[in-house]
């Protein structure tokens, strides 16, 4: 009986706590390979992988939940705000550690992802979390995901012991601009945000370096001069690695010789080595100097953020713009969108018919361009037509504009010409780069690969010829584009001419202005 | 014209690869320059006319020594594309695995690049839709809590349980657990602290009506984590095909 009226407990706890972190956007698994230690529950997998997807399309990879929604703060958008007359609960370290284990191994979640209400202080709530997921790491002998969120202003030491415990870490930069933050989270300040991003970004590299793996910024377009300054870096970083081997190689012989005294006695582990271990044994410490755990990866799947889209008046692109600082000045794993939804009905936010979800996916679409495709934001907006069209694509939209660029010869355009051509992607441009090696590629083929053709066929030509008499003209191009990616609505909209002009009826909020 | 040769082999893995290996066997012995005459057929399937027909007795030796020459002449990578090629429903999955390690012990691994080819074309359709379902599948796969063991249920369409144990062996090294394919009759057993054996040929009764409160809490959890007002079951339709659902708990 009494279990029965705790599981009801934790029953009411799961159902408000896991409403209240439904918000948080972020939900991947992502970037970091780990195999299984043979003994314990948990691995993680590079690529993530997402357990469930709920009615509104977005998947369940982690158990998302507060801590608690318990909070000091009144920011304008948060269900959870101090002002708000909710039911409050806590759970406790136990029972998350409890829960995630036995969902995660009825495979219904990859790991855990735990935010929470700010309890008493920052530093409070931030060592909440850390006890948590300390527990969940030694006792439960978890092996698995942890997405952590760092609290604004909670101390250094706290986030940096938490991050050796987590995998993900994230502090949610919550508007794009420091004015809207101060409107909108008039308890938060951009510089308690923007401190502990440098801190774990700082982290990241270092233990990075320490443990000899490259950083992940090779595959984005970088200015020369933070080029060069990686470049310096690397000399630097060449010199650490040099002690790291060194030290790696004092460890296990270190180690080896344990073993051996622990078996033969002294006299056969001293041996001819013996003077060689005690060499590199002085130089132990010094090259375990700041590190708190040279046996951990501090943040190993890097760090995230996220933003809500659509409370301020930002610009798109302001906020892309945001998105690619972010990403060249604080080595940002990925950042994520949030289109904004008014849950408390407040008066002082924007009431929009439903939340901008067309919006949203725009800048998704902007962001994997930054992040994969070596576009830079002023490439795709400027301050003159600072928004993204609702009616194609970001890249479509660009290659549009730059038709002085196309058509391109498939069999022979490099890697970066070929990304910037709509419907091919990163890995239909790799195959066309690994084909093509063999034989001339005709449009068949690059359906075969994956191209989406129907985007294509206006920016390529195979063997020096398009696939069909194609005007390379604006306009033209324009309305084809559109009319593939929805004809329905093109067909409905006047039943005449569907020309590009009308597009002016919409205003770049998308309400209609007739 | 040569004759066209047809090896019909048992419908598993090791069937595909005895029947490989004696594909082989019979090309070195045509005289003639080879021109892709022999197909593989798994399983009982329609006599086909104008071709001679080959009864493949599985033979575990022939299995071993045509996965050791794949892997070590072509690379691991290389065998598991082909691995996935061959747990696909298909009914060419065996002649375009043979048509591409004709190519492959001929040309070398850069075959895989050549898209342009038929055969490698082929087997990497093969391979990725195998490795696509098998993406979705290592995340949907569910298990049930009886007490002292762990078992999952399901229904793929292509053979996944072979490429799926060791991913969970790898998770849960301290767990009982069962991986059952129902349609294969097909089942990974996995004892805490071994290695996943391979059953086949038995069919499982999983007794019903066991009473698992985390379940409970799961769906509840499920539910709440929608946000109504970006409801869209379309999307959802898109990345959960309706078919995996079968035995997920939060759809039962």
């Amino acid at each position: 009986m009494r279990e029965i009226l705790q599981m009801d407990r934790i029953m009411e706890k799961l159902t408000i706590l896991s409403a209240a972190a439904r918000y948080d956007v972020a939900c991947t698994s992502s970037g970091v390979q780990r195999g299984g230690d043979g003994t314990h529950t948990g691995n993680a997998y590079a690529s993530g992988i997402c357990h469930a997807f709920t009615g509104d399309g977005r998947c369940i990879s982690l158990l998302k939940i507060l801590y608690t929604n318990d909070c000091i703060y009144d920011c304008k958008y948060c269900r959870n705000r101090c002002s708000n007359d909710v039911k409050r609960v806590s759970f406790t370290p136990e029972e998350i550690c409890k829960l995630t284990m036995e969902f995660y191994r009825r495979n219904y979640i990859e790991g855990l992802f735990l935010s929470s209400g700010i309890l008493h202080s920052p530093d409070y709530t931030m060592g909440l979390l850390y006890e948590t997921l300390y527990l969940l790491r030694t006792k439960y002998h978890f092996n698995g995901y942890i997405h952590v969120k760092g609290i604004p202003g909670a101390s250094a030491d706290l986030l940096e012991l938490t991050g050796y415990l987590a995998d993900r870490m994230s502090v949610n930069l919550e508007l794009p601009t420091a004015d809207a933050l101060r409107q909108i989270a008039p308890n938060k300040v951009r510089k308690n945000i923007l401190s502990p991003m440098r801190q774990l970004q700082n982290g990241i590299r270092q233990s990075r370096e320490f443990h000899g793996v490259s950083s992940m910024k090779s595959r984005m377009y970088l200015d020369e001069k933070t080029y060069y300054n990686q470049m310096a870096e690397m000399k630097e970083s060449y010199a650490r690695l040099q002690d790291y081997h060194d030290g790696i190689a004092a460890i296990r012989e270190h180690k080896a010789r344990q073993s051996a005294v622990q078996s033969w006695g002294e006299e056969i582990a001293g041996g001819e080595n013996s003077s060689r271990v005690r060499n590199v044994q002085k130089k132990l410490p010094q090259i375990t100097r700041g590190l708190m755990r040279p046996d951990r990866y501090f943040v190993p799947a890097g760090q995230s953020t996220q933003m809500v889209i659509g409370a301020s008046d930002e610009s798109d692109y302001q906020i892309i713009s945001v998105s690619e600082a972010l990403y060249q000045k604080f080595e940002m794993k990925r950042i994520f969108y949030s289109a904004f939804i008014n849950v408390n009905h407040d008066s002082s936010l924007p009431d929009l018919p439903g939340p901008p979800l067309l919006r949203e996916h725009r800048l998704y679409q902007a962001d994997f361009l930054l992040r994969f495709y070596g576009f830079r934001a002023d490439e795709l907006l400027s301050e003159k037509n600072p928004n993204f069209n609702e009616q194609i694509d970001p890249k479509c939209n660009w290659a549009v504009h730059h038709l002085e660029l196309f058509p391109v010869e498939i069999n022979r355009a490099d890697y970066y010409t070929l990304l910037r051509v709509p419907g091919i992607g990163t890995k239909s441009a790799r195959r066309i780069m690994a084909a093509r090696r063999y034989a001339k590629l005709d449009f068949s083929d690059l359906k075969k690969i994956g191209v989406v053709l129907k985007r294509a066929v206006y920016f390529i030509t195979c063997k020096g010829k398009m696939m069909y008499h194609t005007r390379m003209e604006e306009g033209y191009i324009t309305r084809n584009l559109m009319y593939q990616e929805r004809p329905m609505q093109m067909l409905l909209s006047d039943g005449t001419v569907q020309t590009y002009e009308q597009l002016s009826l919409f205003d770049d909020r998308g309400k209609i202005v007739v | 014209m040569s004759e066209q040769i047809v090896l019909r082999c048992e419908d598993s893995l090791e069937g595909i690869f005895t029947a490989l290996f004696d594909a082989f066997v019979c090309k070195n012995k045509m005289k003639a320059p080879y021109t892709d005459s022999i197909s593989i057929a798994a399983g009982e399937g329609e006599m086909t006319l104008f071709a001679r027909e080959i009864e493949v007795q599985t033979d575990a030796q022939k299995v071993q020594k045509t996965v050791y020459s794949i892997q070590s002449r072509l690379g691991y990578p290389v065998y598991d594309t082909l691995l996935h090629a061959l747990c696909h429903f298909a009914e060419d999955r065996g002649t375009a695995v043979l048509g591409y390690l004709v190519r492959a012990f001929a040309q070398g691994r850069g075959i895989s690049d050549q898209l342009a080819d038929p055969f490698a074309l082929r087997v990497m359709e093969l391979s990725r839709k195998v490795d696509n379902e098998l993406d979705k599948l290592l995340g949907f796969v569910r298990f049930q809590d009886l007490g002292s063991i762990l078992v999952a249920q399901l229904a793929p369409k292509c053979n996944m349980v072979p490429l799926m144990m060791d991913h969970f062996s790898d998770r849960f090294p301290d767990e009982n657990f069962i991986l059952y394919d129902e349609n294969r009759n097909l089942a990974a057993v996995h004892e805490a602290g071994h290695r996943c054996v391979l059953v086949s040929g038995e069919q499982l009764q999983i007794p019903q009506g066991h009473m698992d409160y985390f379940a409970v809490l799961w769906k509840q959890y499920f539910a709440t984590m929608e946000i109504r007002e970006r409801h869209n079951e379309q999307c959802q339709n898109h990345l959960l095909p309706k078919w995996y659902r079968k035995y997920m708990t939060e759809w039962n």
